[in-house]
Formats: structure tokens, sequence, C-alpha cells
């Protein structure tokens, strides 16, 4: 036979066994899986559905989660012959290795890269399916889609064919191959997560993920919007080195099976670990009487023991046989994983160690997809070889014939699989013990463990395991079912992508459980438990069809054999399961859908787009000003109720006489008794957008101001598909009203709300509203007179709540008592603060410290005492060097106040009070390596806002964050400096610079005009930095106190960056001015580069250095065209001795391109760079340092 | 004692080959054989009689139990060892017998010494 006719042969079997056909219908679900990935960056960015590297991008991800199919074909293209037990009748026929092997190999690869095409056809369809925006696809180009096919597509099947093709070879066990399709789709996942993620080594991670997927992503990250819509991928730069690296790889793996491969009966060879002695050595030590054989009748009982000790002896013996298999590596796969990366995972802000608290990482790793994924897959492959188990050892008519009955196997084997399960969490315990070991942390919490690990993530776990056993056992056909139960966890992973949102509706979902140190699980685990127990009905009906279809002997007819054994207990046992899925179905869709409203995603959005069609023409009515905020709250901690009464006072300063009041109320939380203290009028109420006007009987005068009362009840109805809202908990209430931000806040909102608006542009077109900037534009004057949601209020507030809690609002504590058993609690306000509060009620204790006339105060849950005295110390240091440099502090107090980690992972300012997340606190910088206190840094960060934001208020046009955030963590680095000293800020420094290490988009708009994180928390920050370097420290600081003295009022007009821009050129020096210019007017990047460094001996011990250094500027344009500019700056050089400390640290003038510079030190040199700190911004920062040649 | 009465069995597979055309067979309590060319329908007869297949038509009645319809009876007192079957690359005969009781369990025998004495029998 020819390897031609060996191909043609198997590709043809391959395309016409009906495997084929789902495996087709799979490969369509994946690439709209894959393409639906991407649904958010076309809905927020508007990046096109089919730009070439969104295609590129699918066609890699379904090839990584299509290693089912790969394995599959593979698999099968490698044991066919063993599997029809065909082999001595093959091998014995004159083909040769290389012919039997290559037709083999190849049909497999031809046969994947057929179905492959599939990826392409779906995606250029994808634009007619239903429900899918034709405003998402640009036009259509079919270049584009054969690009992705030959450039990812097609390497992509021909690597993972091989190299699962040469593992099923090697090891005659099909059966490896999606083992090992499992192991590579890890790896790419712990490439991205861990190594490009956590570590940041994205150059490694575009090496080691074999698919591509990381280069493709690093270039992903580094493309604008544009960019991203227009550029194709090219074979190029780690594209091409990954490609040539695993197809080497690939082609090293397929001459290692030729090499091994033996067309000869297969022997296993005997490993070191199978202990016991090879069979023929067994005749030793007979007795016993030979060749007389008599037969003694032992009898069979057949009690309920009987059915006990079967059940117990399938369970033990398939337990056995997992643990002990070779899949069951993962396990310990799994605790040494987490082990090494949990000190990553619960690391808090930027990288500084975590406590590891039991809470945290339990919680971390039930939410820990990674593993998730992995689990998923071994409880898929397990069930499958459960459920084929004595069909694979050939011993299914000893086992059929035993006087087991079915449903006694089945539990049996689920048992099994169950207690596989329960060792694997048992691992995951260890490794998070094993991590607080390590880490000196002796708070073990072991009940907490039970509760997380083998209440909540277990019984997840289980439920996936009954549903994989009844898929494996209905479809009875192994690798089918295996795919099938896999994209049944995908289901469960991807619906939300697709629209789908309602947990009933998700195999095996719920809202999700929430823990913290303060408020426990709160109200999380109910829900939970009803949705888990409508899954457990379903669950039980899969049982039960797996019970019905399980596998029995030789009859095909299956259909009737389970109609037979649906007699009497199946049915009642179904009646039970369809009575638990309608009744707790039932009554949880009276929760999620009729107590509460049911909302998703596209339904907010088109709400949203009715309210600005409805109101917006409202927008710029003018309205009366809220001047002052009385609140009288009554939390009922235990029943997670706060009943709040408040009263506004609202001023009219337009001038002209105000006659409608409008407000804008939330929605779910219901707002009433609204009144004014004169008459008035509702003349519109609209409960479905949450908009009311009320009309007054005398129209309010300029000047003159009106009593508005109302009442808001935060009080929870049932459960939503979301689960409870946490804010008001039984301990570790946490009430925030941000009328600044977006969406709706739970206290009225006087005047139509932009913030209420969808701003992104995509939502925007799909609702058919007008296109507009999400930011108003630098240029629109009329924004910094608008004071809706920045409001300049009086606030007072009296807070009840139980008698061992303490309430905290902001403002002076007037008065505190108790009254009937609770404890009331009276704010006020000591000078005016900006519109927003934040209420928290929790058993806390007090950490409090004093700078001068202010109280500072640390509230923290009182397990939580660790970084109390570090809060305490940063803010007095803070206000110490921040009513020196920018002006006084308004206030009496300064409160840092801890919530429930449910709040979020952050710390955030709202006027006298730092709110901090439980997640944050964990913090500890002492075992920091680096050596920097991050935290401290984060707490200096949110005192300076009390300064940047809260008296500078930003008007909210574009660059509004360079004057709150950039100046905050300018202002806080500076108290870094003077507290820890320069080392230590040069640390901390280099340590946000990292930053710039992970693929970033080249900036659209310059610092003036910037709104994204990394502009206005890293590169405004640098700028400032760099500014500070160069007309140093003093004018820096003269041009940000006038800033404040101009503008510090809170009230309009408000400042811009314009306004910051104009202070520090009055303070630049004319040789400056370009650079300031560069910083914040223009996108300028510094590429700098150390071509050499020669030293030579210049007697008495002194070497000459001559540095060859080449520089440039470049200038990012409109377009994101790039520039080289002419490059005249001073810009810093330095040479370094062995342990890297300065020899020589001076400016020097820098022209573009290359240049010598030649200086003497008083040492041998080791090294020399130009900006070695980075001070200016770099991209490519790995040739700034260069080891100097010494002769 | 059980008789085995075997009345009027048929059973055509659905690829249209027709294994048993109305059998009907008596077999007393006794050791027997069952003689026949290939293709004469033993297996499937046999499997029948071991419940892993059910006849299109007839009845088989094994001392008062319904071969057919109460198949955990049958197995209760049936023992069984196909023409074709294997095991566990694992496992040898010897382990299977002495520390396994995997099979007794199965078989509703519990008691290990039991199967002591009946693997001392045969002289392992």
């Amino acid at each position: 036979m020819r390897l031609w006719e060996i191909f043609r042969y198997d590709l043809g079997t391959q395309l016409r066994r009906y495997p084929t056909l789902i495996y087709a219908a799979g490969l369509v679900g994946m690439t709209l899986l894959a393409v639906s990935s991407f649904f958010d960056d076309a809905r927020r960015d508007g990046v096109l559905l089919n730009a070439p590297v969104v295609t590129a991008a699918s066609m890699i991800i379904v090839t990584m989660v299509g290693l089912l199919v790969t394995a599959a074909l593979a698999g099968e293209a490698a044991t066919r012959d063993l599997q029809a037990r065909m082999e001595p009748l093959l091998y014995t026929t004159p083909v040769s290795k290389a012919t039997y092997l290559g037709g083999r190999f190849l049909s497999a690869f031809a046969a994947g890269a057929l179905l492959l095409l599939i990826v392409p056809l779906t995606l250029a369809a994808s634009r007619f399916f239903p429900g899918v925006e034709p405003a998402f696809f640009g036009p259509f180009r079919p270049g584009s889609y054969l690009h992705a096919y030959l450039i990812v597509g097609l390497p992509n099947a021909f690597i993972t064919t091989a190299l699962l093709f040469s593992l099923v070879v090697l090891t005659r066990k099909a059966m490896l191959g999606y083992l090992g399709g499992a192991a590579l789709f890890m790896n790419s996942l712990i490439q991205d997560e861990i190594v490009a993620g956590l570590l940041g080594r994205w150059d490694l991670a575009k090496l080691f993920d074999p698919f591509g997927f990381m280069a493709t992503r690093a270039l992903w990250r580094s493309w604008t919007t544009s960019q991203r819509n227009t550029l194709p991928l090219e074979l190029e730069g780690a594209l091409l080195t990954n490609r040539l690296l695993w197809i080497g790889v690939s082609l090293v793996a397929l001459l290692l099976v030729y090499a091994r491969f033996r067309m000869a009966h297969y022997a296993p060879a005997r490993r070191w670990w199978q202990r016991r002695a090879p069979v023929g050595h067994q005749s030793h030590g007979s007795h016993g009487s030979q060749g007389t054989y008599t037969p003694s009748r032992v009898r069979g009982t057949f009690d309920r023991g009987t059915r006990v000790r079967q059940v117990l002896a399938i369970a033990l013996r398939s337990y056995r046989e997992m643990i002990t298999s070779r899949a069951a590596l993962i396990l310990p796969g799994i605790g040494l994983l987490l082990f090494k990366i949990t000190p990553e995972l619960i690391e808090v802000a930027l990288g500084t160690p975590g406590r590891p608290a039991t809470g945290r990482l339990a919680l971390l790793y039930i939410k820990f997809s990674t593993i998730g994924i992995f689990v998923g897959a071994l409880i898929a492959f397990f069930a499958g070889q459960l459920v084929w188990r004595e069909r694979d050892a050939r011993e299914n008519d000893i086992a059929d014939a035993a006087p087991v009955p079915d449903a006694l196997s089945l539990a049996g084997k689920f048992a099994g699989l169950a207690m596989v399960l329960v060792t694997l969490q048992a691992v995951v315990m260890a490794a998070g013990i094993a991590t607080q070991i390590s880490q000196d942390y002796n708070d073990f919490e072991p009940l907490l463990y039970l509760r997380v690990l083998f209440g909540l993530q277990l019984a997840d776990y289980l439920l996936f395991a009954a549903l994989a056993m009844a898929v494996h056992v209905v479809v009875n056909q192994k690798y089918v079912a295996m795919a099938i139960a896999m994209l049944a966890w995908l289901w469960g992973d991807y619906a939300g992508e697709l629209g789908i949102e309602h947990n009933l509706l998700i195999f095996g979902s719920a809202p999700a459980v929430t823990y913290s140190d303060i408020s426990g699980f709160g109200a999380s685990i109910g829900p939970w438990l009803w949705f888990k127990l409508y899954w457990g009905g379903w669950a039980l009906l899969f049982a039960l069809l797996a019970r019905l279809f399980w596998v029995r002997g030789h009859e095909a007819r299956r259909i009737a054999v389970a109609w037979r054994r649906f007699t009497r207990v199946p049915a009642v046992v179904a009646a039970v399961a369809v009575g638990i899925i309608v009744i707790v179905g039932g009554f949880v869709f009276y929760n999620t859908n009729v107590l509460n409203e049911y909302t998703t995603d596209a339904g907010i959005a088109r709400r949203s787009a009715e309210y600005e069609r409805r109101y917006g023409r409202y927008a710029d009515l003018a309205q009366p000003v809220l001047a002052a905020t009385k609140l009288h709250v009554e939390l009922q901690p235990a029943q997670r109720r706060a009943d709040v009464r408040g009263t506004y006072r609202l001023e009219n300063r337009s001038g002209r006489p105000i006659d409608t009041v409008h407000l804008v109320l939330h929605r779910t939380i219901p707002t009433t008794g609204v009144t004014f203290d004169r008459p008035a009028r509702a003349t519109v109420i609209d409960r479905e957008l949450g908009y009311r006007i009320y009309t007054l009987g005398t129209p309010l005068a300029p000047g003159d101001s009106v009593r508005l009362d109302f009442a808001v009840g935060l009080t929870p109805r049932g459960f939503t598909n979301r689960g409870i809202s946490a804010a008001v908990a039984e301990n570790g209430t946490f009430l925030e009203n941000r009328p600044d931000g977006g969406g709706r806040t739970w206290l009225p909102a006087v005047g139509y709300r932009r913030g209420v608006e969808l701003d992104n542009a995509f939502d925007r077109r799909a609702q058919g509203l007008p296109l507009r900037p999400a930011m108003h534009t630098l240029e629109d004057t009329a924004r910094r007179n608008e004071t809706t949601g920045i409001e300049r209020v009086d606030l007072e507030t009296i807070i009840g709540t139980d008698a061992d809690q303490i309430a905290v609002a902001p403002g002076a504590l007037r008065r505190s008592w108790t009254e009937r058993g609770r404890r009331y609690f009276h704010y006020a306000t000591d000078a005016p603060i900006r519109n927003g509060l934040a209420i928290l009620s929790a058993r806390y204790a007090v950490h409090r410290a004093r700078w001068q006339e202010v109280d500072i105060e640390v509230l923290h849950h009182p397990k939580h005492a660790w970084n109390a005295e570090r809060f305490a110390r940063a803010a007095r240091a803070s206000l110490d060097s921040y009513s020196r440099e920018l002006g006084p502090y308004p206030y009496r107090q300064l409160r840092l106040i801890e919530f429930p980690s449910t709040g979020g992972n952050r710390m955030t300012a709202h006027p006298g009070t730092i709110v901090w997340s439980e997640a944050f606190g964990f913090a500890q910088p002492e075992t920091d390596w680096r050596k920097i206190d991050f935290p401290f840094a984060v707490v200096a960060h949110e005192v300076a806002h009390q300064w940047w934001g809260n008296q500078v208020v930003p008007a909210r046009v574009e660059g509004a964050p360079l004057v709150s955030e950039s100046l905050s963590w300018y202002s806080a680095m500076m108290v870094v400096e003077e507290t820890f000293g320069r080392e230590h800020f040069d640390r901390v420094m280099g340590v946000m610079r990292e930053s710039y290490l992970t693929p970033n988009a080249t900036p659209e708009v310059p610092l003036l005009r910037a709104n994204d994180w990394l502009a206005v928390y890293r590169t405004g920050a640098l700028a400032m930095h760099a500014l500070r370097e160069a007309i140093g420290e003093e004018r820096v600081n003269t041009a940000l106190h006038r800033l404040v003295a101009e503008l510090g009022s809170g009230r309009p007009p408000f400042a811009t960056s314009l306004d910051l821009y104009r202070q520090l050129r009055a303070v630049t020096p004319a040789e400056a001015q370009p650079l300031l210019k560069d910083l914040f007017e223009e996108i300028t990047f510094w590429d700098l580069r150390m071509k050499s460094v020669r030293a030579e001996r210049a007697g008495g011990g002194a070497y000459r250095v001559t540095l060859d250094v080449e520089a440039y500027k470049v200038r990012v344009g409109s377009g994101g065209r790039e520039q080289r500019v002419p490059l005249d700056d001073t810009i810093e050089v330095a040479v370094f001795d062995k342990r890297d400390a300065p020899l020589y640290l001076r400016k020097h003038p820098i022209r573009s391109g290359l240049q010598s510079i030649t200086v003497t030190v008083p040492q041998a040199p080791a090294s020399a760079g130009i900006d070695p700190d980075f001070k200016l911004l770099d991209r490519k920062r790995d040739d700034n340092v260069k080891d100097a040649e010494v002769r | 004692m059980r008789n085995l009465h075997i009345r009027n069995l048929s059973k055509t597979y659905p690829n249209g080959v027709r294994a048993l055309h109305n059998v009907s067979l008596n077999i007393p309590v006794g050791m027997f054989g069952l003689l026949g060319p290939n293709g004469a329908g033993k297996s499937t007869l046999m499997r029948i009689l071991a419940t892993l297949q059910d006849p299109d038509e007839g009845k088989v009645d094994l001392g008062g139990i319904d071969v057919v319809r109460q198949k955990d009876e049958v197995r209760k007192t049936l023992g069984y060892l196909p023409q074709d079957f294997g095991f566990y690359r694992d496992a040898t005969a010897k382990r299977l017998l002495e520390q396994d009781v995997y099979f007794c369990v199965m078989a509703g025998r519990g008691q290990r010494g039991a199967n002591r004495q009946q693997l001392a029998a045969v002289g392992s």
C-alpha cells in the first residue's frame, strides 16, 4: 500500500463517521463562543467583529478549545488498529513504518484542517445571525479569513495534531491524547494568567504558548482601536518565532515517534512503580490437593447489607483505580500549582504581599477558573472511564451477569468519583494550609475551609459529575460524550457572553457566594442554596436518565430498554425530581422575576437610552442646587434593613424663577413620601425610568430655597438573580452614595443626571442614540459650571444601629446616645463637603491618632489591627506635608474606615473619610521583597484627594482625572520621599513604572485630555516627576499651591487640566518649556539606547569611560502616526560600579542620533546607562543600560 | 429442583440476521453443553440465558424465574464466563481471587473465609 492510499482511505473513513458531524457542530459552537468573547470590546471600544485580528484571535481560541476535537482525531488515528485489534494483520503486511505512520498522521491532520475551515465560514456568516448587531461589522474582507487560516489555523492544527498523535502512538492510549490536550490548554492559561499576568514575563509567555495566543494577545494589547480594526496579524516578530519554534518541536516529536515506533506486538515496559512481580513467577507455593476440585456451594445472600457492601466495593475500587491512574497526577499538580502561586494571587495593591487569611484563600480557590476548567475536564474524563470501565477491559459480560442492580453500579461509580473530588478538595485545602504555614500565618480556621471547599465547591463539582456521567451513559460514545460534557462546562462560563444571564438557565449556576471576615457569608448562602437545590433536581433527573439508559448486556434497542426499566421506583424518582425543579424553580423565579425586577445588561441599556430620549431635553434646565442634606438612618443590621428619612435644602442660584423640580430616583430601591415645604404637584411620575417632575405652586424665586423631604427603604425583598445586596449587613454595613459617578444613586438626585446615560459609542448606536464622546471636550466651558452631583453641601446625619456597633457618617461626632437598646450617632460636617457620602456600621475597633487639631481615627475589624498604625502614620505624614505645601485641611477629623470585601477591593476618598476594603487591609508590606511600603503610599494618595478632588474639584471634561489622580499620586510620592527617603521613593517609582512592561496601546490623546487608567495613574504622575527633575521641586509645589488657592473652593468654576497647565507654565523657566509641552500637550516618547560602553585606565585607579549613545524623540500625531522630532533635552547619564551604585550621575545635553560622551570615574565601572531610571517615557527599556567593556 | 424451560425463543438482529428461530428446549438439572456450527445461535442463546440480551419472542423460565423479566433474580444464581473477555491490565488471576473480595461481594458473598476455602480447593 502506498502512503496516498492509506491517507485517502483513512480520511474518507474519518469524514464519513458520524462523530465528525458532531465535531463540526462543536466547532461552529466554539467559533461563536470565541467571537462572542469580543462582544465587550465591540460594545465598549467599537472593535469590529470582523477585524483581521479578531478573526485571527477567534481562530486561535477555536484551535485551543478545539483540542477536544484534535485529541479525538489524533487519538483515533493513532489507535484505530489497536481498537479494532487489526494490528497483527496490518503489521504483517508489506507496509513500511513511514508509510503507515505518515498516512495515519496526515489523514488526522487533513481531517482537522478540513474541519477547521468551519471557523472562517462561521465567522463570515456570523454577521447574519439573529441578535448580532450589524454595526459590529465592517466591510466584508474574504482575504483576512484566508490569512488567519494560513498563519494561525493551519500551523496550530499541525502542531496540536503532531504533538497529540505522537503522545498517543508512543503510549498507545487514546485517552492520553485528551490529557495532553488538556495540558497544552492549561499551559496557555498559565502563560496568560501567571507568566504574563502575574510575573509580567510576556517575552517568555509569547514563546511558550504553542498557539500564538500570547503573541497575538500582546499585539492586541498594544494596539489602539483603530489599529485593531485595520492592521492584519503579520507573520513576523514574536509570532513568527513562536510558529517556527513549535513547528520545530512538532517535527521533533514526529521524528521521535518514527524512531521509537515498532510495528510489533506491544508489550508495555514494566516501570519501577509497578511493584508486583511478573506473572510468570507465581507458580511457587502451591499447596492443597491438586487435580481434584469439588466446588462447595456458597449461596449468596441479597439483603440490604449486601447492597451496601456492593456499592462500597464498587466505590472503593473505582476510587482506587482513578486515584492511581496517570490522570490523577493532576491532583498533586493542582496542589503544587496553588501552593506556588497563591502568594501571587493574594497580593494586594501593586504586588504588595497579602496575608493568607483562610476566607480569602478558600474563596479565591473556588473562583479560580483556570483550575476549574481542569477539574471540569478531569470529571468529564473520569466519568467516561467509569462508565466504560468494564467494556474497556472487556469484562462487561461478567460484570453484567453479576447480581448487582444497575442503580447500584451507577451509585457506586458516582460515589467513587465523589471520593476523588473529596480528595482533590483535601489537596486544595492542604495547599492553602501549607501556604499559610510557609507565611507564618497561624489562624487556620479549618471549619471555614471545610464549609467553602467541601460544602460550596464540592456541591458544584458533584452537580457537574452527575451531568457528565449521564452524558456518557446516554451518548454512549466516549469521546463525543467527553466533548459534550466539556462544552456543558464551558457553557457555564460563557453563557453570560451570549446574553444568557439567568441562573435558572445555566446548569449548576447560582449567584456568587461572598465571604468577608467582617460579614461572614452574609446573606449570600440562602439564594445560593435555593439555586443549587433547583439544579440538584436536574442532577437527580440526569442520574435517573443514566439509570434508565445504563448499558447492560448487548441489547441495541436502548430506548425500548429504558422504557421497560421505567417502572414504579424510577417513576417516583422522576416525579420527585420534576417536583423539585418545578417547585424550587418556581420559588426562585418568584424571587428573581416577581418579587424583584429581573434586569439584564441589554435591558439596562435599553432603559438608559429611553431615559435619555425622554428626559434628555431637561439636561440644561435650570434647577435648584442641593445645599444641605439631613439624613436619619435607622439600621436593623440583623434584618439587613435600613430606613432612611432625608431632607434636602435646595437653593435657586440660577438668577431666574424655577417652577419645576426634577428628581432622578433609584429604580429598585423605593423612594417614598416626597414632599416640599410649599405646595407642589407631581406632574410626571415615571416608575419605569425612575424620573419625577414636581411643579411648584409658586415658583422658587432666585436666592430662595425650598425644603424637600423623602424616605428611602433599603430592604431586600427575597433575592434577585444576582443574590442579595450586601450593602446593609448584619455586621459591616457599607452604604455609599456617589452622585458624581455613573449610574443611579439610592438617594434622590436633583435635576437630570448625565451619569445615567449610555456613554459608549456602540451601545448608543445599538440603541439608536446620536453619538457623542464619552467625555465632554476640554473646550466645553459650560461644564465648568455644571454642579449636578458635585454640589457643595452641609451634611447632618443621625444613625441608629445595634448597641454593639459603631456607625459612621461624614463630619464631626456631635453626640452619641443609647435609646431602647439601640445606639445612636449624630454627625455633622464642620465645613461643606463635596456631595456624596459613605455610611458604615460594624463592630469596629478604633485606632486613634492626632495631627494638630485633627483627630485621625482608623476604624477596623478587631482581627484586622495589622495596618491601623501604618494608615494613621501615613495620614499624619500626609496632612503634615499637604497642609504645608498645598493649603489647609478643612475638617477636624480624618477617618479611615474598613468595609467588607463585598464592597470591592479598593480605597476610596470621601471628604474627611477614606474607606478601605478589608481586602486592602490584608496588605503585609513588611514582607515585601522589593522593600517598599506601598499601602503607605496609597493612603497618602487618598489623603491627597482631600485636596485634589475634594477641594480642587475637576470639571467633568477630558483630562479631569489628571487633576484628581495624577496630582494625588504626585503629592503622595512627595510624602513617601519625605518619610522614607529618596531611595525608597525611587524603588516605589520603579515599581510604578513596571506598568509599562505589559504591552500597552500607544496613547491617542495627550495627558491634558487623558482619561484612561495608565495615563492618569502612571504617565501623569511620571510626567509631574520628570518636570520636577527638570525645574526643581519648589517651582512645581508653588504652581500646585497656587492652583489650590485659585480653585480650591470646590465651587464653580471647576478646575480643568488647563488650569493646572497654566500654573505649571507660569513657574517653568524658558529652557524647560519645551519639555513641559512634550509631557502634557503632546504625546512624546524618548527612544534612548546605550550602544556601547568602553572604559580605559586613566591612571591612579581612575577610568575614562566612553559612552556611545543613540537617542531619538518620537511624537505621536493624529491617527496614531509616529514621527521623529529633533531631540534637544538634558538627560541623565550614569556610570555604575559592580553593585549598581552610581560612580557618575549627571545630566547631559542629548541630541538626536548617535553621539559619544566621555567621563572619568574613580573606580572600575561595571555598566553605564542613559536615563537609567526611565524618568522619561521610553517604550523600550532594556537597552538603556549596557555593561562596560574594560580594556 | 430448577429446570430450565425455553419456549419458542426467537431473535433477529437489527441487521437482519436471524439468530434464533422458535427455539424450545427443556433442560433438567445437570451439566450440559451446547454444540453447533458457526452462526448456529449458540452465543445468542447463551447471552439471553445470561440476561445480557432480550429475545424478540419467547419465554425462558428457570425454576419459576422469568429470565427475561426478572433479570436480577436470575443473576443471583448465575455463574457466567463469556467466550471472549478481558481483564484489567494489572490484574492477575490469583490476585483477583485472593485479595479481591470484589467479585465475591458482587456475587453477594461477603465472607472472606469461604472464599479462602474455595481457593484452597482449587490449589492455588
